[in-house]
């Protein structure tokens, strides 16, 4: 019991990234219709600028906050460009070609970080508190243990997302995005100004996906591939929001991270090699199919007139 | 059946270039050293792997980012097979064989969800592929691939090994290449613009999809199996997302769709790394590894944003320009932003309606039928029968039991105010839409649960009100989909390229050219069809749907968007279908000088109910008929 206490803990925590990281593809996609596949090269060149900056030294917490506003900003900088040369002119194009150009968008990034930086693990000095809190002690079980720093993200990423989640729902700004998903033309033609505001949904959506990317990075190790399994993951945990609630996502990755950690340990009396990564896939192959009535309707060519 | 047979000019005219490449190509490694013969294999495979992508990205438009997975299928089915001793020959036909499953289980998923959500769940694919089947695989220690070797020929030998590619190559791009150009490829290209579109034209859009996933899996797991020879090893780490991405880099580079295109893209997958080669050897590694993603990524946006069709789209262009070659539709290009296509002057307008009686029987080879049965003396049951059909949109009633019949021959309207139900009442009578309760027969057979490609192939034709056109594809191409329901050979066949098939399709071609012979577009029929202006493409639109000479022809508003004279026109082909060829017609139309002019029988709906029906002349007086149209103040008093 007390194993599986543990993991459950282990799971919420690892799960908040996901969840963070996939308020940034829903936001966007909401704002212009297209998936952000690059979202994970944004981020990773966030951190690989953070790494840059704190490379050396011991970890100081100002020289952190610096350097990951710097990252953040330089992320943000890159969804925003990718909106303005590579979506907005494809704007009437089908729905297949901006995807199409977010995925050669992370080509370009993957390849300039290993250029840059190449493919080595690296680790980057942070100021995040390390010590484990025996939370476990409450209940009585003594052994399990929460690391203050995937508290710290945890705690991130549900104020993060409920302000975006406040700021969409509540705000004249989060009315513009809302009439953007609903009708672009129509909205066009009220006057809002579709192209910028989707640049800035853009920005917006990149720089929080990069503060997931960022802290990920910060607790674990950085190089060039694992922030892009983590994207792909958090993919999964956006389409169960429906690429729309933000809410959703509050709550999806959690329980993403959740099944995740159960699925890695040796709950079936042994364990299936690669399961924990995969597991995810085979829930959001269900969650689509189970769903796929409503995401028809919505945007398929079903309708005969 | 050929017209003659080909003389000596005319053979070296068609066999020529082919000749002239296998000759090229056979010679090619007896005369460079074999690392380059090596790399010719290469690009050769690649080529493969980008055909793969181009019948499922450019001819089924689903977008794949796993493709890596397939061509990892391969290359670990090559590791597998080594190690159990198999015979080389099978390698590929087993690859093959296994992808099948993966290929259905993916293209059922992919005719459930929109494109976007679909490549997320490929995604999905390859990476569950990678965690679940390759890394525990090469934990497992099977990665060692061995070059086979038959007899004296040792395939160790790099030249050798390179004209075994070639002739894989060679068979995958001419079978890929019949099949394209084909009934399939035609049909791939229809549903690929709307799934509705095809299946009224009886084309089982679910089949040909499945059909394109699965031929795509064959490609690239037989392409992984000469990859993982190649190298004489598989890991999984060729095989990720980047790999994927990569491939699908190149072929877009290439021009997608297009299977010259795919080689192309083979070069492109490996060249680059090999011209920079000597410029960096032994400085930076990483420079040379790197250099051809960046270098296809940067491509890749220059391609989707300013030129989808491609670097093969630029060329031919550049050929057009210089008079080397002639423009031609740009048939497979699907990621086209609209409004770089600017609308131009075709110079061409409908003619007046000036052909002679007969002329149009004789174009589709039916004799016109000597008379139309009339409505009391039908002993035959009905050709078309709507029974007490309901359709409910949670409250709203769009249908409310309504029952409607026409008589084999008869030239039918439906009129009624937008929002009457006409376009609904079509759609269950076609089988677009389930009703609620009722039934639909034809000539008397109930086809209520019949699908509707089902129902188009049993003699139901439809057209729609926003015509459906495969804009890339000439009218002439458009046309030919129509004939879908007529044709009699398979994909085995066309791959085989039988000679019945090739007479069959002759046959077709004869058709449609004298069709547009007949009714006076001969002009238009090299145009793409998204060239045309709104007229034109509805006209086209109905000539595609009367192709098949159907038994019952429904109509949605064939003169929505028409000028006064295409209007007319339209009328006299209506008329002369049904008076000529004997095909039962229905049309819902607003204009009424046209329904009034043309139709025996008119149904009048209203709010999801039929109002009356009768002839045009009582219709036309019916007080409540004019109630619903004018409203109650416009009647006389």
């Amino acid at each position: 019991m007390e194993l599986y206490t543990q993991l459950v803990v282990n799971g919420i925590t690892n799960g908040a990234v996901y969840g963070l990281l996939a308020a940034g593809f829903v936001l966007v996609y909401r704002a212009s219709r297209a998936l952000n596949f690059a979202q994970a090269g944004m981020g990773a060149l966030g951190a690989y600028v953070l790494f840059d900056v704190m490379k050396g030294t011991g970890g100081g917490t100002g020289r952190y906050l610096a350097g990951f506003g710097l990252g953040v900003a330089v992320a943000a900088l890159l969804g925003l460009a990718t909106e303005r040369l590579a979506i907005r002119p494809l704007r009437r194009a089908p729905a297949l070609a901006p995807l199409i150009a977010t995925v050669g968008v992370l080509l370009l990034l993957q390849t300039l970080i290993i250029l840059r930086w190449g493919g080595d693990l690296r680790s980057i000095p942070n100021p995040l508190p390390k010590r484990p809190w025996r939370i476990g002690r409450l209940v009585g079980f003594h052994s399990v243990v929460v690391n203050q720093s995937a508290v710290l993200i945890l705690v991130v990423m549900v104020v993060l997302v409920s302000l975006l989640a406040l700021v969409v729902t509540r705000t004249r700004w989060g009315l513009t995005i809302r009439s953007i998903s609903d009708n672009p033309d129509a909205a066009a033609g009220l006057g809002v100004p579709v192209g910028r505001v989707s640049g800035q949904a853009w920005a917006l959506g990149a720089g929080v996906g990069a503060v997931a990317s960022l802290l990920a990075a910060s607790t674990a190790i950085l190089n060039p591939y694992t922030l892009f399994l983590l994207q792909i993951k958090a993919l999964v945990v956006g389409v169960f929001a429906g690429l729309k609630d933000l809410r959703l996502c509050l709550v999806g990755g959690p329980l993403l991270g959740v099944v995740e950690s159960l699925a890695g340990s040796r709950i079936f009396g042994h364990q299936v090699a690669g399961l924990s990564d995969s597991v995810g896939f085979f829930a959001l192959v269900a969650v689509l199919l189970l769903r796929a009535g409503t995401i028809t309707e919505t945007l398929g060519d079903t309708r005969a007139s | 059946m050929r017209a003659s047979a080909p003389t000596g000019a005319r053979a070296l005219r068609t066999f020529g270039p082919w000749v002239a490449v296998a000759v090229a190509v056979g010679a090619y490694p007896f005369l460079v050293s074999p690392y380059w013969a090596l790399i010719g294999s290469f690009v050769v495979v690649y080529a493969i792997v980008a055909l793969s992508l181009t019948v499922l990205t450019g001819w089924a438009g689903a977008v794949s980012l796993s493709q890596a997975a397939f061509v990892g299928l391969g290359a670990f089915t090559a590791a597998e097979l080594t190690s159990r001793g198999t015979n080389f020959v099978l390698w590929i036909p087993v690859a093959m064989l296994l992808s099948v499953p993966a290929s259905v289980a993916m293209g059922a998923v992919a005719l459930r969800l929109p494109g976007l959500y679909f490549a997320v769940v490929t995604l999905a694919f390859g990476v569950v592929a990678q965690y679940m089947l390759f890394i525990p695989l090469e934990n497992h220690g099977t990665t060692q691939v061995a070059r086979p070797r038959w007899g004296a020929v040792d395939f160790g030998n790099e030249r050798y090994f390179f004209l075994l590619c070639a002739l894989a190559a060679a068979l995958a791009f001419g079978a890929t290449l019949r099949i394209g150009r084909g009934k399939t490829g035609r049909a791939l290209l229809t549903v690929r613009t709307s799934r509705t579109a095809a299946e009224a034209l009886a084309v089982d859009s679910v089949r040909y999809r499945t059909l394109a996933f699965v031929v795509s899996g064959c490609l690239a797991s037989g392409a992984g199996v000469l990859l993982g020879t190649l190298i004489q090893s598989s890991r999984s780490n060729q095989f990720t997302l980047f790999a994927s991405i990569q491939y699908l880099a190149v072929t877009f580079i290439g021009g997608i769709g297009s299977v010259l295109g795919a080689v192309l893209a083979g070069a492109l997958q490996v060249l680059p790394t090999e011209l920079i080669r000597p410029f960096v050897e032994g400085r930076d590694s990483d420079v040379l590894r790197q250099f051809a993603p960046l270098l296809q990524a940067s491509l890749l946006l220059v391609v989707v944003v300013l030129r989808p069709d491609g670097l093969l789209g630029l060329l031919r262009s550049l050929g057009v320009r210089a008079g080397l070659l002639q423009p031609r539709p740009p048939r497979e290009v699907a990621y086209a932003a609209p409004s770089g296509r600017a609308r131009r002057d075709i110079g061409f307008t409908l003619p007046d309606w000036d052909i002679p009686a007969g002329a149009l029987a004789a174009a589709v080879g039916r004799a016109p039928s000597a008379e139309v049965p009339d409505r009391a003396a039908a002993g035959a049951p009905p050709a078309l029968e709507a029974k007490e059909v309901s359709v409910h949109y949670g409250a709203v009633v769009a249908l409310d039991a309504v029952s409607l019949s026409v008589q084999p021959g008869e030239l039918v309207a439906i009129i009624g105010p937008n929002g009457a139900g006409k376009t609904t009442l079509f759609n269950c009578c076609s089988g677009f839409q389930a009703p609620g309760s009722g039934t639909v027969a034809l000539r008397g057979i109930d086809v209520t649960c019949l699908p509707a490609h089902r129902r188009a192939a049993a003699g139901l034709g439809r057209s729609f009100q926003t015509p459906r056109l495969v804009d890339g594809m000439s009218v002439f191409e458009n046309l030919l989909v129509g004939f879908h329901p007529r044709v009699v050979h398979g994909l085995p066949g066309e791959v085989a390229g039988f000679s019945y098939v090739l007479e069959e399709e002759q046959e077709f071609r004869r058709r449609v050219a004298a069709l547009l012979d007949a009714v006076g577009l001969s002009a238009i029929g090299g145009l793409a069809a998204g060239d045309l202006p709104s007229g034109l493409r509805k006209v086209v639109e109905v000539l595609r749907a009367l192709v098949p000479v159907p038994d019952v022809l429904l109509l949605d508003e064939p003169s929505a968007g028409l000028d006064p004279r295409e209007t007319r026109w339209l009328g006299r082909l209506v008329q002369t279908v049904n008076g000529e060829l004997g095909v039962t017609v229905a049309l819902i139309e607003h204009d009424m000088s046209l329904v009034m002019g043309i139709s025996d029988y008119v149904y009048v709906l209203d709010f999801g109910r039929l109002l009356t029906a009768g002839a045009p002349a009582e219709v036309r007086s019916d007080p409540t008929v004019i109630a619903a149209y004018l409203g109650k103040e416009a009647l006389p008093v």
